[in-house]
């Protein structure tokens, strides 16, 4: 996988979405779908609102792929000829594809004070939380397992992933607390993640990533050692980005309540610098663990993330059926 | 430099206000909620060597600003060249108005405004120039513009003492209205003098009844300003006055008088009776023949007088129980009913209806003012019953014989007055036997129905009360019988009212000195309507006051009136005059003021016992018993510019500290420093906001530039 073709930073998403003929002109405005109380309905909202937009879509998930038949050519591999086609019919026919198991998808939320900020009339946290349900409400639709870690420090709340009734709903009830956590990072939390999961599959990691970067390649590491499948969305405030404060206050931290002078008309050049060479950081350590990023503010509609999601997975799976 | 009010000066210390806040370091105004402050690094203002410095220019202008803004706020103004007052001060013109009117006859009040007068006089300076006026119902000038300019500087205060000695309060009343026109007059006198300071200095005691309402409809000079020194405000009396109202309506009727207590009373009872010329100024004690009046205070109440003891012969009635005396005794002379005799010749019965005579009675009433007496002439008297000179009128209604007629004849010539009513023809022709001239024959006018007037003659004095569209009806009035008498045959004639044939009904035809008024019909039933006519009663006592007519003046007077002595009719060419034991005899002509209250006796020079001596009661203005004090600022709603408003006796300390504040406010207004000053503030103000949005502009290139 070619970890260049995920660097997707959120203010190029559109361009790349649109190049693909997709997403539909209508997305659900993440502000109005955040006022929405129930996470079930929002997931809802934004899966179907997907599905509508896919009506002529060649997607079809990356859980359940298309199977088809075509007739045995010389040279095609005799393990894919379907000899109780043949039994029935005196062809010879191939099966193009099947897949052989559901996926197992953890989802990995961050749960630290920093997502609780937002400068917009939601927070991080509740964007993230969105998303996760978004994909899990998707995922079981496809019926694949969807299991879930609330982290912070540590692994906080763990769901395996499952696909039995209302498991769902389990998952969107624990994803529907507040963040409590204090930590500044969720590489320890990445390093127990990786020892718990026995079995591969896919680790969707939502997180703002704003930690040191000292030991997150290792434990990314980990997990893509063990044979699974990273995606990475990392989830910023527009405030963030663009650091749009005039006057000089006091900063406050929100995960150590540290106060800090600033000036930001003084600071702002300096800041978005900085900021910039973390985010680079980032995208070089995913890209040399061929883990799929993608960078996103909250203001993104969730229906692009999802597409995004899937049209990397496709390109994924393809490649490697190929 | 000196200051009006130095302790804005002390508003200067606020000038540790900007040090203060330049000393307090600079805390940010909020507080900011930040996911991670990993990229941020603190960015404290930094002090450096070169702010320092900037800020302390901006530390100087904000000081400098406070500091010219406290001392424009102190009023600073500058007292080196204008520091002897009294030397370089412009000359003043002052009119002192001294009040002598009968209400500073209060004990102390008199010494109390020479006292004003002399303060006044003493801080006049060489220049200025000073009048001094009295005043009650006329101002009097005393001393003259002229008088004080020619004194010698020296000499004035004792030429001023001197002309004080011989003042005293008087009798009158008060017109203080008048007499601050007549100072603010003279004051404005010189126009060459316009622009120095001109002021009426009042020296009054400001009673209620003062009159100033002539300032009403006189416009104030505005450059006169008045300076009031108010005599006797700590006082606070009781003070009762009594003035007579009416006399009696009939003979037997007593006086009534109006009891007058002052708004400022503690007391509210006081004893009224009867005093003779022989009487102390003792209160009044409960003796027979003393009433006790309750009259609260700020109110008036009509008594009648007490009766008179018996055995006394009282010239006034006294009030005692109040604290002033001045106005506690009302003069009062009692009236005698004016004698009038009417005799009647005829031969009517009087008590016929058919006749004249009948009507006399009812005719001429007497009445409380007058005592008429009716006399018949029998008619074979050659002369009446009673003496010529008594008779006031003599009516002849009859045939009277020869006798008769020649005593007539002389009587009228040498004054007498006559009615002679034409009962018929042969009678009317006696007419001329009186008059002298050739017998005439009156011929009966000949009548189908009823005569009415023709023409009245209203602007005679006898029928000018008939001269109102109200009352000149004439026309009910019909006559059945009349004589036609010939006006050629009457010399002298004056018709007041003629018959519609141009014949004469009511004439005046002169007799000597005395004359003949004629009637042409009588006012018998058979002659007219004239008995039972709505106008006869008036028309007939119009034309008696005309033939004997009652004397134009008063036997009561107030303090300040003039007595025409021409009017008293006392016949003669000197005229003595006794007005409080004093006797000055005057021309005839003359007029005389009745300037002090008691009884004023008028009588003919050098005569001892004179009959015909007319007496008059002269009593003080009802209005200078109204001793309540007069708010000034009623005269400062009058137009008046009052200086100030001076209260009891100031220490001499105060006023040198009043004027020396008087002065200073004087120079600060004139010069003004403080709006330059406010100016140079904002000014710097100013150059302080420039200099500080160029040094913030600065400090934060420099901090991006650095960061």
């Amino acid at each position: 996988m070619d970890a260049a073709c995920f660097q997707v930073s959120p203010m190029s998403a559109n361009s790349s979405a649109s190049a693909a003929g997709y997403p539909p002109p209508s997305f659900i405005d993440p502000a109005t779908l955040m006022q929405i109380q129930s996470l079930e309905l929002r997931a809802r909202a934004v899966v179907e609102g997907f599905f509508t937009g896919l009506h002529r879509s060649p997607y079809h998930g990356f859980s359940v792929e298309f199977t088809q038949y075509r007739q045995y050519v010389d040279g095609d591999d005799l393990r894919y000829l379907d000899w109780r086609l043949y039994a029935r019919s005196d062809r010879y026919y191939v099966k193009q594809f099947e897949d052989e198991t559901n996926l197992r998808c953890h989802l990995l939320l961050d749960n630290s004070r920093s997502m609780s900020y937002g400068s917009l009339s939601y927070s991080k946290s509740d964007y993230g939380k969105t998303l996760a349900g978004t994909i899990a409400y998707f995922l079981n639709t496809q019926r694949d397992a969807v299991g879930l870690f609330r982290v912070s420090e540590t692994v906080d709340e763990y769901i395996p992933p499952r696909f039995r009734f209302g498991h769902l709903r389990r998952i969107l009830v624990c994803l529907d607390r507040q963040p409590e956590g204090t930590s500044t990072g969720i590489v320890a939390a990445l390093e127990h993640a990786a020892q718990r999961v026995r079995r591969r599959g896919l680790f969707l990691i939502i997180s703002d990533l704003l930690a040191p970067l000292d030991r997150l390649e290792s434990r990314l590491a980990y997990l893509r050692a063990g044979g699974n499948e990273v995606v990475v969305f990392q989830i910023l405030d527009p405030a963030e980005m663009s650091f749009p404060f005039e006057e000089a206050a006091l900063f406050v931290d929100v995960e150590t309540g540290r106060e800090v002078y600033v000036d930001p008309q003084i600071s702002r050049r300096a800041y978005q610098q900085r900021l910039q060479e973390h985010l680079a950081a980032i995208r070089s350590a995913c890209g040399k663990l061929g883990i799929q990023l993608n960078q996103l503010t909250t203001e993104t509609p969730l229906e692009r993330a999802l597409f995004d999601l899937l049209q990397t997975r496709m390109h994924v799976t393809q490649t490697r059926h190929r | 430099m000196s200051f009006l009010a130095p302790l804005y000066l002390l508003a200067g210390l606020a000038i540790s206000l900007p040090i203060a806040f330049h000393m307090i370091r600079r805390t940010p105004r909020g507080r900011q909620m930040f996911s991670s402050l990993m990229f941020l690094s603190p960015s404290p203002p930094r002090m450096t060597k070169r702010n320092r410095i900037e800020d302390w220019l901006l530390l100087v202008l904000r000081g400098l600003a406070i500091c010219l803004l406290a001392l424009a706020f102190a009023r600073p103004f500058l007292r080196a060249q204008e520091s002897t007052p009294d030397a370089n001060r412009e000359s003043q013109r002052l009119a002192i108005l001294l009040d002598t009117s009968a209400s500073m006859r209060r004990p102390g009040y008199w010494e109390e405004a020479l006292s004003h007068v002399r303060e006044v006089v003493a801080q006049a300076g060489p220049m200025d120039q000073l009048t001094l006026l009295t005043f009650d119902t006329l101002a009097t000038e005393q001393i003259g513009f002229e008088d004080w300019s020619r004194l010698p500087v020296e000499a004035r205060e004792k030429s001023v003492e001197e002309r004080l000695k011989d003042l005293s309060p008087g009798w009158s009343g008060t017109e203080l209205g008048r007499a601050l026109i007549s100072a603010a007059d003279r004051l404005e006198e010189q126009a060459d003098l316009a622009g120095e300071k001109k002021t009426v200095v009042l020296i009054s005691d400001m009673q209620l009844g003062g009159h100033w309402e002539a300032l009403d409809s006189f416009t104030w000079p505005a450059d006169v300003t008045l300076r009031l020194k108010t005599v006797g405000t700590s006082a606070a009396e009781t003070n009762a006055s009594i003035q007579l109202v009416s006399e009696g309506q009939t003979p037997g009727e007593t006086l009534r008088v109006r009891l007058y207590n002052t708004g400022n009373s503690s007391r509210e009872s006081f004893r009224l009776g009867w005093q003779d010329e022989f009487a102390d100024e003792s209160p009044l004690d409960a003796a027979p023949g003393t009433l006790t009046v309750y009259v609260a205070p700020g109110q008036s109440r009509v008594v009648p007088a007490p009766m008179v003891p018996e055995g006394m012969s009282p010239t006034s009635l006294a009030l005692s129980g109040d604290d002033v005396t001045f106005d506690n005794l009302c003069h009062v002379i009692p009236r005698e009913p004016r004698k009038i005799q009417i005799v009647s010749l005829g031969s009517d019965e009087p008590a016929s209806p058919d006749g004249l005579r009948f009507f006399l009675g009812p005719l001429f009433p007497s009445t409380s003012w007058r005592q008429v007496e009716i006399v018949d002439w029998p008619a074979s008297e050659p002369a009446p019953p009673v003496s010529g000179e008594s008779i006031s009128w003599l009516l002849l209604g009859g045939t009277p014989d020869a006798a008769q007629r020649d005593w007539v004849r002389n009587w009228g010539r040498a004054g007498g007055q006559v009615l002679f009513v034409a009962r018929n023809a042969d009678q009317a022709t006696t007419l001329y036997e009186l008059l002298g001239t050739p017998p005439q024959t009156v011929a009966e006018a000949d009548l189908t129905s009823y005569a009415m007037l023709g023409k009245v003659d209203l602007s005679h004095p006898a029928l000018r009360p008939f001269d109102d569209a109200r009352y000149s009806d004439f026309t009910k009035l019909r006559f059945w019988h009349y004589r036609k008498f010939a006006m050629e045959t009457l010399p002298g004639v004056q018709v007041l009212a003629a018959f519609e044939d141009g014949a004469p009904a009511l004439a005046e035809i002169p007799l000597g000195q005395g004359r003949i008024v004629l009637l042409a019909s009588g006012w018998n039933r058979n002659d007219s309507d004239l008995a039972v006519w709505s106008k006869f009663v008036p028309l007939m006592n119009g034309l008696l006051d005309y033939v004997f007519p009652a004397p134009s003046w008063r036997r009561q007077a107030v303090v300040g009136d003039d007595v025409v002595l021409s009017e008293l009719g006392l016949g003669t060419e000197r005229v003595a005059v006794r007005m409080g034991g004093e006797t000055t005899v005057h021309a005839a002509q003359d007029t005389v003021r009745l300037d002090r209250p008691g009884r004023v006796r008028f009588s003919r020079s050098g005569a001892a016992e004179d009959a015909a001596a007319v007496e008059l009661a002269v009593n003080l203005p009802a209005d200078e018993s109204r001793t309540e004090p007069y708010p000034p600022e009623l005269l400062a709603a009058a137009g008046v510019r009052l200086e100030k408003l001076s209260g009891g006796p100031a220490s001499k300390v105060d006023l040198q500290r009043q004027e020396r504040q008087l002065l200073n406010r004087e120079l600060e207004s004139r010069q003004q420093y403080w709006r330059w000053l406010v100016v140079a503030a904002l000014g710097v103000l100013g150059v302080e906001s420039i200099l500080a949005a160029w040094t913030a502009w600065l400090r934060r290139e420099q901090a991006v530039s650095t960061a």
